[in-house]
């Protein structure tokens, strides 16, 4: 008996395992919870749950189900569609927009969400106290910059024009001369942009311009205040009425609010715990307060979320599931052997390492299909060498892209040395030449180092991830290979590459862009001189006359053309050095219904549901499956 | 009465008639040495594995064009076969020729950090120990403030600090030779940075010991005589006292050595030591590691190799010490 007990418990396991799965599927294909339940992948800990500071792909996943926004994107189509506003007018120069609101939304607490809520919740992401590093999006809305980056509000001037600006100008006294002016002609404002490194030194400038202007400078009747959320064109025209004027007609605003940040936030809570001294735990579980379909209920630190239906919601009837545990696993290994036992049903798109690829290629629950993210190289350009065009041009010719897609990372990405791609809001990429050793070759002779003579050292810094440091090794070995020079490779943590590269502590920098809206201006606008994305150090007049011109353009067509002439010029210029076009990749169980690839990786947990018939051995009906989006 | 006398006698005929070599310290230990199988065999396996780190990889390149770094990026990882018995790594890379290089970058950080241990830590631990007193006192807690510093914490921060070494020329010959060999420069960025981390903690441990075995020697008589007819303090502490410690010292050398390889092991682990595409053998099991699932033999094969050398290195130290103990000596 003592000897065939542990055979026996063998065989029990075996017989267990074999039950619940499948040759098709990797691992279980039996869920470990009922059927009103959903077990997925959260990544890691989110940095921040209040949705205006959200800025990387888990905060956005784990805020996503919990607050509408004004649209959405289509799961299928992927274009924008209205979700919290139900339709919008447009005025005739493009620049005002008119949404109107869904009456029927409710906060969870009970209180009507109205357009107030969405007013408050735009200046609020735009005020410089809330700290979001992607308040610069909403620049875009008239007076919102000045708001931003507080600047001085002047009033009593009547002409707007360039003259006025520089009579202004010229009254300043001389240690304050070095400020940048605005005017907006229809709130009769002129805004005073105070420059300086150090904060404090820039606080203390601004209050002496302020000083100075009320004592008189410019005129008995102008006076100067630090510029107020009043100013910023966005108000609520009644309960159910929004309206916004934005600064130049710009197509994909309607898109862009789609974003997280954008997301109205419920003032009444969050003006309650500001009142209490501490507005950060408005967004812990036992406080918070959400519009979606989805509501926080428990947290365990670096271990899960669990989420509950919001039966407020105002689509709540059409939600299926009751509760979402989202786990939390960093490493792509442990990832992958979660999903295996059923620990997730679906899992994100770094779940596993590249090495599984050809294995995982073999299940169908394994998806691929294409994102719209780049992978990039950035250069330095204000270090010697990469200060000359042409040795960034001969580093980049000399990668093998497509060696590095088709033998490192197998996902089936697009490699290639253009930024924007393909059919983004309807682009036409520019098809650069991908790779040309010869011609790499030549590039660099001309630049002062043929065969890579005397070439001086230089150093790819990348953040801690297996992937990363392939990529890297297998370029570096190329530039020794194609053009005789060897560089350094260094890993080094997220946070710490943050900052080498916000103080431009590198001379080659591994960096990728995710469209934040499906339009080419997503990836252009971040090599705008004055962006504060762009750490190249690389500015081109011509490139931001064009991007300028093209936020004031109304025909697609043509609007199109001029991103495709600034492309010419980056790629030209190849401040960056773009790889591949990212592909996503995610393990999804077969009973998992609802979930559609998506082309910015966003997944709404409103429309999934578990497919209790799949693995109860019912055949499917594609009737019963409901209409992805919700009419 | 008259048997004792005569006893005496022939004692005293044997004592001329055969010469006795003296037998010194040295003879000794190495006598015992050779006794001592398994140290024996031992040195004769570190021998060969050296022979074979410094030389394979020069001789894979000359007769089948193996490097350490050459990518075969659409051959990718294969299984071990006769063309590459080590298999190869996710880059195509022959792995026999990576183990290899890795072996001779994992001996010569653990020979150099050793060296530069054992002659920083002799000295410091013989100054310290012959003059004793307030000196004695400040040099040692010094050694204990570095003692008490993290050690993991002072590599990162150094790493940190100092992304790239240019160290002058006075490498040149070594790095000549080394690329010959292997196709690589060693005193050059972070492995130049290894070293000094290395060293700069593992002389502590052989400075104390030094320090002990000084107390003790510097209050014999032949340490007296020698003050007494007014030898320099320099001399006795480098003619006297270091040689009369060289015993400790070898056997604590020996030690350190596998300890270091480990230690470099241990960083490069971590991502931390040698940096890509330079192997070492911490860096290949750490990378093995990642992907034994699937390809086992980059994990298996440098972590056998790491294991043979480690244990090599033990048992000689080992050896040593059993030789040149002179508790030992009785037999």
């Amino acid at each position: 008996m003592k000897k065939i007990l542990p055979l026996l418990l063998l065989s029990l396991t075996i017989a267990c395992t074999k039950k619940d799965t499948h040759p098709d599927y990797y691992g279980t294909v039996i869920p470990k919870h009922p059927a009103d339940e959903m077990w997925t992948d959260a990544g890691g800990e989110p940095q921040y749950m209040d949705p205006a500071q959200v800025s990387d792909s888990v905060s956005q996943a784990l805020t996503d189900a919990m607050f509408v926004r004004l649209t959405e994107v289509h799961p299928i189509t992927q274009k924008p569609i209205g979700d919290f506003a139900t339709s919008w007018d447009l005025s005739q120069d493009g620049r005002e927009y008119t949404f109107h609101l869904r009456e029927d939304a409710k906060w969870s607490d009970g209180k009507p969400m109205t357009a107030h809520d969405v007013e408050y919740s735009w200046k609020r992401l735009l005020n410089p106290k809330t700290v979001s590093t992607y308040s610069q999006m909403a620049d875009i809305i008239q007076n919102g910059r000045a708001f931003r980056e507080g600047s001085v509000t002047v009033t009593g001037l009547k002409n707007f024009d360039a003259a006025e600006s520089k009579m202004i100008q010229d009254k300043l006294p001389a240690q304050l001369k070095d400020v940048e002016i605005t005017s907006d002609a229809r709130t009769k404002n002129y805004f005073l942009f105070v420059k300086d490194e150090d904060a404090q030194a820039k606080k203390d400038k601004k209050d002496q311009l302020i000083e100075e202007i009320n004592k008189g400078i410019l005129g008995s009747d102008i006076k100067a205040e630090p510029t107020t959320a009043n100013v910023v064109q966005v108000q609520a025209k009644d309960d159910y009425t929004l309206w916004v004027q934005l600064v130049s007609p710009a197509p994909y605003f309607v898109g862009m609010i789609s974003y997280m940040v954008f997301a109205p936030v419920p003032k009444h809570v969050i003006e309650k715990f500001e009142a209490q001294g501490r507005p950060e735990l408005w967004t812990r579980a036992e406080n918070i307060v959400v519009s979606g379909a989805f509501k926080l209920v428990e947290e365990e630190f670096k271990q899960y979320k669990i989420y509950q239906k919001n039966p407020l919601y105002f689509h709540a009837d059409k939600v299926r599931l009751n509760k979402v545990k989202a786990i939390m696993i960093e490493n792509a290994q442990p990832t992958m052997n979660a999903y295996k036992v059923g620990q997730h049903d679906w899992s994100s798109s770094e779940s596993y390492p590249s090495e599984y690829v050809d294995e995982m290629r073999k299940y169908k629950d394994t998806w691929f299909y294409p994102k719209t993210a780049v992978y990039y190289y950035q250069f330095n350009v204000e270090r010697k060498p990469l200060n000359d065009k042409r040795v960034r041009q001969a580093l980049s010719l000399a990668v093998d892209r497509k060696s590095i897609v088709d033998n490192i990372l197998k996902l089936g990405q697009i490699p290639s040395r253009d930024l924007v791609m393909e059919g983004l809001g309807g682009y036409k990429s520019i098809q650069s030449e991908v790779y040309n050793p010869a011609k790499a070759k030549q590039l660099l002779s001309e630049a002062g180092y043929p065969n890579g003579k005397d070439f001086p050292k230089i150093l790819v810094k990348f953040n801690t991830l297996e992937g990363h440091r392939k990529i890297a090794e297998a370029v570096q070995e190329m530039w020794k290979n194609n053009l005789n020079i060897h560089v350094e490779i260094t890993n080094m943590e997220w946070r710490t590459l943050i900052e080498d590269q916000n103080v431009h502590n590198f001379d080659i920098m591994r960096m990728a862009w995710v469209a934040d809206y499906l339009d080419p201006h997503t990836f252009l606008s971040v090599f705008l001189s004055h962006s504060t994305n762009n750490h190249t150090g690389w500015k081109n007049a011509k490139f931001d006359e064009l991007m300028d011109q093209s936020d004031y353009m109304r025909d697609p067509e043509a609007r199109l053309s001029l991103f495709q002439e600034a492309e010419h010029i980056l790629a030209d210029e190849q401040p960056i050095m773009p790889i591949y076009w990212y592909s996503g990749t995610k393990q999804v169980k077969p009973y998992v219904k609802g979930i559609f690839p998506s082309l910015q990786d966003k997944y709404n947990w409103k429309y999934m549901w578990i497919d209790e018939r799949w693995y109860k051995g019912v055949p499917e009906n594609p009737d019963a499956v409901p209409n992805v989006p919700w009419e | 009465m008259q048997q004792a006398t005569q006893l005496k006698e022939t004692q005293v005929q044997t004592n001329q008639n055969t010469i006795v070599e003296g037998v010194s310290f040295w003879q000794d230990a190495w006598k015992r040495l050779k006794k001592n199988k398994a140290a024996m065999i031992s040195a004769y396996c570190v021998l060969f594995l050296v022979i074979v780190c410094f030389f394979g990889p020069f001789i894979l390149n000359k007769f089948f064009g193996y490097d350490f770094s050459t990518q075969d990026l659409a051959y990718g990882a294969k299984p071990p076969t006769l063309k590459h018995p080590f298999g190869t790594d996710y880059f195509g890379r022959d792995l026999l020729t990576r183990t290899l290089v890795g072996g001779s970058i994992s001996l010569m950080v653990g020979l150099i950090a050793a060296t530069v241990a054992a002659i920083v830590g002799t000295i410091f631990g013989s100054v310290s120990g012959f003059f004793g007193g307030r000196v004695d006192n400040l040099m040692m807690r010094f050694v204990d403030v570095l003692y008490a510093v993290p050690y993991l914490f002072l590599v990162i921060i150094l790493v940190t600090v100092i992304e790239r070494v240019n160290v002058g020329s006075i490498f040149d010959p070594f790095n000549t030779v080394s690329e010959v060999l292997m196709g690589l420069k060693i005193f050059e960025g972070r492995l130049i940075l290894l070293f000094i981390a290395l060293g700069l903690v593992g002389w502590l441990t052989t400075a104390r010991i030094v320090r002990g075995q000084v107390l003790s020697i510097k209050e014999q008589e032949f340490v007296q005589a020698a003050r007494s007819i007014g030898v320099s303090n320099t001399a006795i502490i480098f003619r006297h006292l270091i040689p009369n410690a060289l015993g400790t010292i070898i056997v604590y050398f020996t030690l350190t050595v596998p300890s270091m390889i480990m230690q470099e092991a241990f960083l490069s682990f971590i991502g931390l030591g040698i940096q890509p595409p330079n192997p070492s053998l911490g860096s290949l099991i750490s990378d093995g590691a990642k992907q034994m699932q699937l390809y086992w033999w980059t994990l298996v094969f440098p972590a056998i190799f790491l294991a043979i050398l480690l244990y090599c290195l033990n048992f000689v130290g080992d050896g040593l010490r059993d030789a040149l103990d002179p508790k030992e000596r009785k037999e």
